[in-house]
């Protein structure tokens, strides 16, 4: 029944309403994340600049590796306004056409993901440059030679060294590719362990004898 | 003239009665850390292990407020701090105290699966009484997170590794779809969950929500401090409000006269055996001091590396399975637990009365002490073990099965015997009495 109490009682909740869901909001904003699909600002794309993982001299053979870091800014609800996180990586020169460079997927930047071929002092070179975070659950792991990958990660199916994470036993082949949903074929099959994808991959490009990579995720 | 037939209405309680008078009645039962035993437990054991629970919780917390004297959440400092703990730069106490948190809490957590074995093979749980049981694994739950949230504290490999795969596996929350037995067989619970878990990222958020960003820093280790300490002071207030609620109008040894349940003892043990509790302790602290490992780096995972040993059975099903499989595993243990005390509604409460159900709960415990073990022998292989896993389950869980069918047949049996003799003995004496 509507009296002049319950109508005074509805006016009065009002505002009383609007200032619990003022504090309740600026309590909980914390919450809100900075990707999508909740909300993601132009400003907030990486901010990171080009780093110079090494050169192709470095790679003499196949499977010869460098290890480095890059690292990646990008806009965070911190008191700097930003957070810079270090993400390893791994550049490895795998043998060149293991990989079909037509099929690898493309990213963002027009990059082929991960992967990238060119012909330097008459040699071709073939470089895959993927993170060392471990896709299943995010440790971080190493590049390993088959026996270390038998005796420590449970799978002495391989010939070649592996990238092999000590977490759960996930193992990469960065020789092999493997399709992944909605990117296209990315090089680091899982050949082992419970890993659902291949490690993610850098963005870079080689320019001269210089591997930069761009971007990262 | 006759009155128009009333029909007769039996009252059948209809769904929401029935739950409101299960609450109603579980509420009174409620019987968190075997308050109530004060007669069993002076002549069964196995009732000290709910005071012994709360005791060591009371430790626990106590000796963390010392601990947060001496400790310094920040990256650079937190295990530099810990480690001066350990090195005695704090005194021989201080040292002491820290030994003693840790294993207070892993006397807890030991004390709580116990309890709840106990209840569950003892059949505690029947009759309005599946609350407590419900509230002790919830209890061990939250026991486990602040084990967790506190181990990261140290900021050692350890802890760094564990926290980054704990917050890392709800993400696959946003996977569950993709299963493929839940994407063929279930297809319209597989579009449900798409576009609700998945397409609103609750896995994602979850993490995002636990490591305060995208990766594991200063913030997270301000969370977690926080949610460390935060969970057991929210859930010791709780428990003093159910005691207070408990004992009001009554005092221990009288009857309850305002609403209380009466006669309970808070920590219902024996002096000695808090004594014993404490010794014990005390002794494990100073023999076997708690090594702070080395301090934590992003750049190297260990190999091998190990969570704190609750997790250890976890950890394995992690190597195990796919990983959205995994995380869906881990999420429904519990809710599984809950069921079983549902689903086993008969009134019988000895276990080798209902044996389906107690091989159920042996079931339980040697997977998780099986897992363990093989994790820590680094046993896993993920194309070659699940089947057997699942064969070793089927066996366990099928043997039970049978076990019960056999028993319930060889009952009716006897009971129908009975019945017969009876029936005999009444055609027999009915003659006579009919003189």
């Amino acid at each position: 029944m509507i009296d002049r109490r319950s109508i005074v009682k509805g006016i009065t909740i009002l505002p009383m309403l609007a200032v619990a869901g003022g504090i309740g909001t600026a309590l909980l904003s914390y919450l809100k994340p900075t990707w999508k699909p909740l909300a993601l600002p132009v400003t907030e794309k990486p901010l990171n600049e080009d780093k110079v993982v090494g050169t192709l001299e470095e790679f003499a053979k196949d499977y010869d590796f460098k290890e480095f870091v890059f690292t990646q800014i990008t806009v965070e609800y911190t008191a700097r306004g930003r957070a810079a996180t270090d993400v390893l990586g791994y550049a490895v020169r795998v043998p060149n056409n293991s990989l079909a460079a037509a099929e690898v997927g493309i990213g963002p930047s027009g990059l082929r993901r991960g992967y990238g071929e060119t012909d330097y002092n008459g040699q071709k070179y073939s470089i895959v440059v993927v993170s060392r975070i471990c896709a299943h659950l995010g440790c971080i792991f190493e590049y390993h030679q088959p026996a270390e990958v038998c005796s420590g990660f449970n799978y002495c199916g391989g010939k070649t060294p592996m990238f092999s994470c000590p977490c759960h036993l996930s193992v990469y082949d960065p020789a092999q590719q493997q399709d992944v949903a909605g990117v296209g074929k990315l090089p680091g099959r899982v050949v082992s362990g419970p890993a659902p994808r291949t490690p993610f991959p850098f963005d870079f490009e080689i320019k001269g004898n210089e591997i930069i990579v761009k971007s990262y995720g | 003239m006759a009155a128009p037939a009333v029909p007769s209405k039996k009252a059948v309680p209809n769904v929401g009665q029935k739950i409101a008078q299960w609450w109603t009645k579980s509420a009174r039962n409620l019987d968190l850390f075997d308050e109530n035993q004060t007669d069993k437990v002076l002549t069964d054991p196995w009732y000290m292990l709910g005071g012994m629970a709360l005791l060591f919780w009371y430790i626990t917390i106590a000796t963390g407020t010392v601990l947060m004297f001496f400790y310094v959440p920040d990256t650079y400092q937190a295990w530099r701090s810990v480690r001066g703990i350990f090195e005695g730069e704090q005194g021989f106490i201080v040292a002491l105290i820290r030994n003693m948190h840790k294993y207070g809490a892993d006397a807890l957590i030991i004390a709580l699966t116990m309890r709840i074995y106990r209840m569950y093979f003892r059949g505690e749980f029947k009759n309005y009484n599946q609350l407590s049981y419900m509230l002790t694994i919830i209890g061990l739950l939250l026991a486990m997170f602040s084990g967790l949230t506190g181990y990261l504290l140290i900021w050692n490999q350890r802890a760094l590794w564990a926290t980054k795969v704990f917050a890392t596996f709800p993400t696959f929350v946003d996977d569950f779809h993709n299963i493929p037995t839940i994407k063929v067989f279930l297809g319209p619970i597989a579009y449900a969950l798409e576009h609700t878990l998945s397409s609103l990222k609750i896995g994602a958020l979850t993490a995002n929500f636990m490591l305060a960003g995208q990766s594991i820093g200063d913030a997270t280790l301000t969370r977690f401090y926080s949610a460390h300490f935060m969970l057991s002071i929210l859930a010791i207030l709780a428990i003093e409000a159910y005691f207070a609620r408990k004992g009001r109008g009554g005092k221990i040894g009288e009857a309850a006269a305002g609403g209380g349940a009466g006669r309970f003892k808070r920590i219902n043990l024996p002096w000695f055996a808090v004594v014993f509790c404490f010794v014990v302790l005390v002794v494990a602290s100073i023999w076997v001091p708690v090594d702070t490992g080395s301090p934590a780096n992003y750049s190297v995972t260990p190999n091998p590396i190990l969570s704190d040993w609750y997790f250890l059975g976890l950890y394995q099903m992690m190597k195990w399975w796919q990983p959205a499989v995994a995380t869906l595993q881990t999420i429904l243990l519990p809710l599984v637990a809950f069921m079983v005390v549902f689903l086993d509604y008969s009134p019988e409460r000895n276990p080798w009365k209902r044996p389906f159900w107690t091989m159920v709960g042996i079931y339980g415990l040697v997977s998780w002490l099986a897992f363990s073990i093989l994790i820590i022998l680094n046993i896993a292989d993920i194309k070659r073990d699940p089947p057997y896993v699942y064969l070793v389950s089927m066996i366990m869980l099928g043997a039970g099965a049978i076990w019960h069918w056999t028993f319930m047949a060889g009952e009716r049996k006897k009971r129908l015997k009975l019945e017969a003799e009876k029936a005999a003995k009444a055609a027999l004496t009915a003659p006579q009495a009919a003189d």
